[in-house]
């Protein structure tokens, strides 16, 4: 398995937690532009808390792939 | 108004007061569609111009009718990665004064070092924070290097 960088040997769980990156840097960064007490509109605000309930719903799903139990 | 989805060739209006640089327009080359729109949320409530492409290819087309001030550019694209882009931007002396921060999920400094060897300004490691981003930019935007 190799990234886009050209470096082998990533393994199959490395890969799937790289998947989750995505999603979890959308949450980051829409959480803490909303801490930031940046000044915005409501429907500013509200895109972010979209991205951040949308991203983690994706993550949600994305774990629940998982065959393992609870 | 702004629109919530935009065309991807900066038709959002400039917010009316920039923080650093007066009308900066960056344009956000990430294939994954929740870090574009974060990115693009973040960097439109921080002031900036933004336009958005998913591919390179997407993103040279828009460079061919538009120079952004700055390029957020993430390695992993489909087909042609960033790497690839990196390079070929910094080939062609039409996007010599347009500063390219690269956007990774690679945190090792090899990585950070082949970026800036390939002429980036600056590298940023995802998950990104709102404050390392917006930071990152206006650093690199008015004409620093990364520390």
């Amino acid at each position: 398995v190799s990234d886009a960088s050209g470096e082998f040997g990533v393994s199959e769980d490395a890969e799937r937690l790289h998947g989750l990156r995505p999603p979890l840097s959308a949450i980051l960064a829409a959480a803490t532009a909303l801490r930031a007490h940046v000044e915005m509109t409501e429907d500013e605000r509200d895109k972010f808390l979209n991205v951040i309930i949308r991203s983690a719903e994706r993550l949600a799903g994305m774990l629940g792939d998982d065959d393992e139990p609870d | 108004m702004r629109s919530s989805q935009g065309s991807r060739l900066y038709a959002d209006p400039i917010r009316a007061t920039p923080k650093d640089m007066n009308g900066a327009r960056i344009l956000v080359v990430e294939d994954q569609e929740d870090i574009q729109l974060a990115a693009r949320l973040c960097l439109e409530i921080a002031g900036y111009e933004i336009g958005v492409a998913s591919t390179a290819n997407e993103a040279l087309s828009i460079l061919d009718a538009s120079l952004p001030d700055l390029l957020l550019l993430d390695i992993t694209l489909p087909m042609v990665s960033g790497w690839k882009l990196l390079e070929r931007l910094r080939a062609d002396t039409r996007f010599a004064a347009m500063r390219i921060i690269v956007l990774s999920g690679l945190a090792g400094e090899r990585s950070e070092k082949r970026a800036l060897s390939l002429g980036a300004d600056g590298y940023l490691v995802k998950p990104f924070e709102f404050e390392a981003l917006v930071a990152t930019v206006s650093r690199t935007l008015v004409g620093g290097a990364q520390p």
